[in-house]
């Protein structure tokens, strides 16, 4: 059988004529109609069009679909980071919805539903860091531990996102958009164009933030105020009621470095110590004796494991530990 | 860490088996134009094919409280589209009087009933994981994998290619074998 017809006739261009005789040359023989039964399987496997669905499809599915079920996100919380951004990833690559390619490899992005408004958030777990793109086009790393709550498109008069630990933000410049920044501690950052890093983990007593260029202003809820930070300034406000400190030669490497892989103590008090490191490694502490708390630790590292860190703080500071799966027990030597 | 073991496909499943209607439509968004073109393939007519594709999504839906999570939800989708589609062709056969529709019906059939089908939809799912596997791999070691597996180059000319050292190839496509070896466990055994 030629080849050519037998190729228009699997995928539907054959004239009448040819597939009359693809169809007797099957019907002649056992042999040829098994050739053209396993041919036509293969060539539709082959040709599959990984398409989006049609819109049409899509709306007839969801009325079939009827209330059943849940609008509400499925929320998946799991340790390890890496399985969820592939499976969304896989589908949505497919959809070709956002090059999330190199990008999601540490960031998990799920998609909630509040109020018919759909969200983004983008989570990044203890251990690892990422790199989030904002819908427009500004750029936020993420560190351990922390997620960046957006929706699919900014509303036209503003750029609102709320932030759940510590994120590097670079904000693409637009001074009649502005973005606003909400915390979970009644504090909202206003932005026009600008970088800097903002910590704010719902787990700690205060928030910092660190610019590094451009200008932002702090809006605190709680007593109406708004404080317009300069670039080089670090500003901690605490929970509890106590005026903000204001750095104004901030080290911005040391508040910075996280995002380049460096894991940095400058005489930092020990509480800080084990909250910085449970996020980065992943891991819980336990402190056997209390007094350890009083330390303050400097250090700098980057590619070394838990354990190396741990030593170099038993050699400096005569704190035992140790591991158990994933918790650190501390105790004085 | 068992949890660590969680794989894509499994999530997908316990999704949609808790009711996501978002995260089946993902499912029905990525893959219903696959499972139409399949149906239209061997239903021919157009509005038939696209009435069992919904049936086909729905009935996943319907019984998702039912789904074992290991399953391999694409490899079901299409398992359920050929059975519709048997159905619906062995229905039509029935009713023909063309000597020639009757071959090709007959031809539809058996090759839908065939176990060569059956080995392509098995297939589906390891596709779709050789897929994601490229898609994990970092690039400096996809790079070097890609050039020596896909392209057949040797050790020494991708080393030349890439501008590092034999050793550092060799290293690479370790790494990516072993992530290989990892997540096609369950083909390999």
């Amino acid at each position: 059988m030629n080849k050519e017809i037998l190729n228009r006739y699997l995928n539907g261009s054959a004239t009448k004529a040819e597939r009359e005789s693809v169809l007797k040359w099957a019907a002649s023989s056992e042999a040829n109609r098994e050739e053209l039964e396993t041919l036509k399987a293969q060539w539709v496997f082959d040709h599959l069009p990984s398409s989006a669905a049609p819109e049409g499809a899509i709306v007839k599915m969801r009325k079939r679909l009827g209330r059943s079920g849940s609008n509400t996100r499925f929320i998946i919380r799991i340790a390890a980071v890496l399985f969820i951004p592939l499976a969304i990833f896989a589908f949505y690559q497919r959809l070709q919805l956002n090059e999330l390619k190199d990008k999601l490899s540490s960031v998990n992005r799920s998609i909630t539903n509040q109020a018919d408004k759909d969200s983004l958030i983008y989570t990044v777990h203890t251990g690892v860091k990422g790199l989030v793109d904002l819908p427009d086009g500004s750029k936020v790393w993420l560190n351990s531990g922390s997620s960046i709550k957006c929706p699919l498109m900014f509303a036209d008069n503003q750029r609102d996102v709320e932030l759940d630990g510590e994120g590097y933000f670079m904000v693409k410049g637009d001074p009649e958009w502005p973005m606003f920044i909400g915390t979970k501690r009644k504090i909202t950052i206003k932005v026009t164009g600008t970088e800097f890093n903002l910590t704010s983990y719902a787990n700690d007593t205060e928030l910092r933030l660190t610019l590094v260029r451009g200008n932002v202003a702090i809006l605190n809820e709680k007593d109406h105020s708004e404080i317009l930070v300069k670039p080089m300034e670090e500003i901690v406000i605490p929970d509890r009621m106590a005026p903000p400190k204001l750095r104004q030669q901030a080290d911005v490497h040391l508040n910075t470095a996280w995002k380049e892989g460096f894991l940095l103590f400058d005489n930092t008090p020990m509480d800080e110590v084990i909250k910085r490191m449970e996020r980065w490694y992943g891991v819980k502490f336990i402190v056997r004796d209390t007094s350890i708390l009083n330390n303050h630790f400097t250090g700098e590292f980057k590619s070394e494991s838990l354990s190396q860190v741990l030593d170099f703080l038993k050699k400096s500071s005569f704190i035992g530990y140790k591991i158990e799966e994933t918790t650190v027990t501390l105790s004085r030597l | 860490m068992l949890k660590m073991q969680t794989q894509p496909e499994e999530l997908l499943v316990l999704a949609i088996k808790a009711g996501d209607r978002k995260m089946f439509e993902i499912f029905f968004n990525s893959e219903y134009s696959n499972v139409k073109f399949f149906v239209c393939h061997y239903v021919k007519d157009y509005s038939s094919a696209e009435d069992i594709t919904q049936e086909t999504f729905l009935s996943i839906w319907k019984s998702r409280e039912m789904l074992d999570v290991n399953l391999n939800l694409r490899s079901y989708l299409f398992t359920i589209a050929r059975n519709k589609s048997l159905n619906y062709l062995r229905d039509v056969v029935s009713k023909v009087s063309d000597e020639l529709d009757k071959i090709e019906l007959q031809i539809s059939i058996n090759s839908l009933s065939g176990d060569y089908i059956i080995s392509r939809i098995d297939a589906l799912d390891m596709e779709q994981l050789i897929e994601q596997t490229f898609s994990i791999l970092p690039d400096k070691i996809r790079e070097p994998f890609i050039l020596s597996r896909k392209f057949g180059y040797t050790y020494e000319e991708i080393a030349q290619k890439l501008g590092v050292s034999v050793k550092v190839v060799e290293h690479s496509i370790s790494a990516a074998l072993k992530v290989f070896r990892k997540r096609m466990k369950r083909y390999i055994e």
